[in-house]
């Protein structure tokens, strides 16, 4: 976890879990650690690791089996939407940083259109 | 909990204390043996004069030794860093200042033990090679110590009830002296525990300050009976029975035993019945002081730095 | 009820008040940051809990009892310095633990002692000093208690004995039970806060959840320490 990153942890974490799933890291279906294992894996308190589970439960991320674990949802519909999300919120702040360089959107959809991978 | 306490302070004194005890007992025996072997009277007596003293110097350095360790032992474990762990045992602190004072007096009692055995030896060795500096010329070692027996039979015989109360009393004392050391260095240990510098050279001096002061004040009482008891002995000198020719024996003629049972020494007992009471009431108020004020201290004003 | 509550807490060494009317309250199941410079009461204010000390005044109830046995065999501490007599072996330190503490699993501290590569039969003063360090936290760490109170224990301690510390207190998280860590080295520690605690010459000046800190003041628990103490 990031500490210099002032959001609140939950927050962190629900971001972090939502990358790891949509870079296919957690495969769709596949089971999740434990609470308890999560917070040792990213040296978090586990009380926000549950609320930040409870967050991705309510967005149907993942899914509780009662007494199996929870696991990642394989409705590709959720996980799709989910990466429209992100990738829509990561546009956002990307252009709002641009803005504040003056870069305009020309420029950057110019930057973009030209730019190759090394 | 208090038996758990008692066991880990028991087992830690038995690190160290058993070896000074043995060497006091290994001391002790080789003065039996010092005694024993050598047949110049000449040189024995003056061998065992000295010898005598080298050997209370080393009493003195058992008690003194076990003394100093035990209080090391209490400081460390209450008032040092070993105090974090101490005052927060799932104990009444009143149990960990008892343990301590208990098994104090348990040693003690060992160490009494210890430097009787350390005494008799070399004294029975004594009575077996030298029989005439107990009773005089010609004297066979068999002869003394049924002496010494016809002795105190007698006495007793003359003043039953003087000499049971004497002996309750010092059987008291001895009970009480087993607790005053502990409660004193227990409480001396707590005294000093929020000094900031030299806190065991504190309780040390403050214990032995406190010894000596109980000391002083018995040997002035003391002194005061014995003026009394004095004037009892110059009778006897003077007047009517007197001791035995032999001015190097210690004991006085069987002949006159009897006299010297039932008149004079019932007065030396009633002296001695007055002298203990005072030294038991003495030791019986410092010891529960001690005791109280430790219990206090470690309840109330606990502060380890 | 609370686990544990504070009200009105006063301790005065003469006339200096350390602690000058502490009020909080702390439930079971939380990670708890007593957050506050050299000096600020924090260790104070856990001798109270742990009965090492006794109030001036107020109280501190501990499970709705003031410190005493019944606290005690309740309540885990954590020094800042080593309270283990040197002389003693580590097994025997984890028979003495067994002997007086009915909550201590001595499997757990087994255990864990093994995954640290400490010898059991070795006498602490053959230990370094960041050995012993652990072995104390394996030991406090190993008990079953309502509260664990650990006073600064990162604080002159490599990163890597750091994560294994922060770990083992995630690890052992129960919601029966609450974290107390007192530290001034917040960065290292906040992510694992459920709450913080910042205390400054023995009053409270802040206590909220470390979430709410961040929520709302866009800062982390660190930096508005660094804020709010600063010289």
């Amino acid at each position: 976890m990031n500490v210099a990153d002032s959001r609140p942890v939950y927050v962190q974490l629900i971001e972090k879990i939502y990358t790891m799933v949509l870079s296919g890291q957690y495969q769709p279906g596949a089971k999740l650690p434990t609470v308890r294992e999560l917070a040792e894996q990213m040296q978090a308190n586990p009380n926000t690791v549950q609320r930040a589970l409870f967050y991705l439960e309510e967005r149907g991320l993942i899914y509780t089996q009662r007494t199996t674990g929870k696991f990642i949802t394989d409705d590709p519909a959720v996980i799709e939407s989910a990466r429209a999300e992100l990738a829509a919120t990561m546009t956002g702040e990307y252009l709002k940083r641009m803005k504040l360089i003056g870069v305009g959107r020309e420029a950057v959809v110019r930057l973009i259109g030209e730019w190759e991978d090394n | 909990m208090l038996g758990k306490l008692m066991k880990y302070d028991m087992r830690y004194m038995a690190r160290v204390l058993p070896w000074i005890y043995a060497g006091g007992l290994l001391i002790s025996a080789l003065l039996c043996g010092v005694i024993f072997l050598i047949d110049n009277e000449l040189v024995l007596l003056f061998g065992v004069n000295f010898a005598s003293f080298l050997f209370i110097v080393a009493v003195e350095a058992v008690s003194i030794c076990s003394t100093v360790f035990m209080i090391v032992r209490i400081y460390r474990n209450m008032y040092s860093d070993e105090g974090y762990l101490t005052f927060t045992l799932p104990v009444k602190t009143s149990e960990i200042v008892n343990s301590k004072i208990i098994t104090g007096a348990i040693w003690t009692l060992i160490s009494y033990v210890v430097a009787a055995l350390m005494v008799t030896g070399p004294v029975l060795t004594m009575i077996y090679k030298v029989p005439q500096i107990f009773g005089g010329e010609g004297v066979t070692p068999l002869q003394v110590l049924d002496y010494i027996i016809t002795f105190f039979v007698e006495i007793i015989r003359a003043n039953s009830v003087r000499v049971i109360t004497v002996i309750a009393l010092v059987a008291l004392l001895a009970i009480v002296t087993l607790f005053y050391g502990p409660a004193l260095y227990t409480f001396c240990a707590s005294a000093t525990h929020k000094a900031k510098k030299a806190r065991v050279f504190a309780s040390i001096g403050m214990f032995a300050g406190i010894s000596y002061g109980v000391g002083v004040v018995i040997s002035v009482i003391s002194t005061i009976v014995n003026i009394f008891g004095f004037s009892d002995i110059d009778t006897y000198m003077q007047g009517g029975v007197s001791f035995s020719s032999h001015t190097d024996s210690i004991l006085p003629p069987v002949g006159g035993i009897e006299e010297f049972a039932s008149s004079l020494f019932s007065r030396q007992l009633d002296l001695a019945i007055l002298m203990l009471l005072t030294v038991l009431l003495i030791y019986v108020a410092v010891t529960v002081f001690s005791w109280i004020m430790a219990l206090r201290i470690t309840d109330k004003k606990l502060n380890l730095n | 009820m609370a686990l544990i509550e504070y009200r009105n807490l006063v301790k005065r060494y003469g006339s200096v008040p350390a602690l000058d009317g502490i009020s909080l309250d702390i439930p079971a199941g939380r990670i708890v940051g007593l957050l506050g410079p050299n000096g600020s009461g924090k260790t104070t204010l856990i001798k109270l809990t742990v009965g090492l000390l006794k109030p001036t005044s107020g109280t501190v109830m501990i499970n709705g009892k003031e410190p005493g046995p019944e606290s005690k065999a309740a309540v885990a501490y954590l020094p800042e310095r080593s309270y283990m007599s040197e002389w003693m072996s580590v097994q025997s330190f984890v028979d003495y633990f067994a002997d007086f503490y009915r909550d201590f699993d001595r499997v757990k501290a087994n255990e864990m002692l093994s995954r640290l590569g400490i010898d059991p039969k070795r006498t602490l003063k053959t230990l370094s000093k960041g050995t012993k360090e652990k072995v104390q936290l394996v030991l406090v760490m190993s008990r079953a208690a309502a509260a664990y109170f650990l006073d600064e224990p990162i604080a002159g301690v490599d990163p890597a004995a750091r994560d294994y510390i922060l770990n083992t207190i995630i690890r052992n998280y129960s919601e029966n039970a609450s974290v107390i860590i007192s530290t001034h080295l917040i960065y290292d520690i906040e992510n694992v806060l459920d709450d913080a605690v910042f205390i400054r010459d023995g009053r409270i000046v802040l206590a909220d959840t470390a979430d709410n800190i961040r929520e709302n003041t866009g800062k982390s628990v660190d930096m508005l320490f660094r804020e709010v103490f600063r010289c």
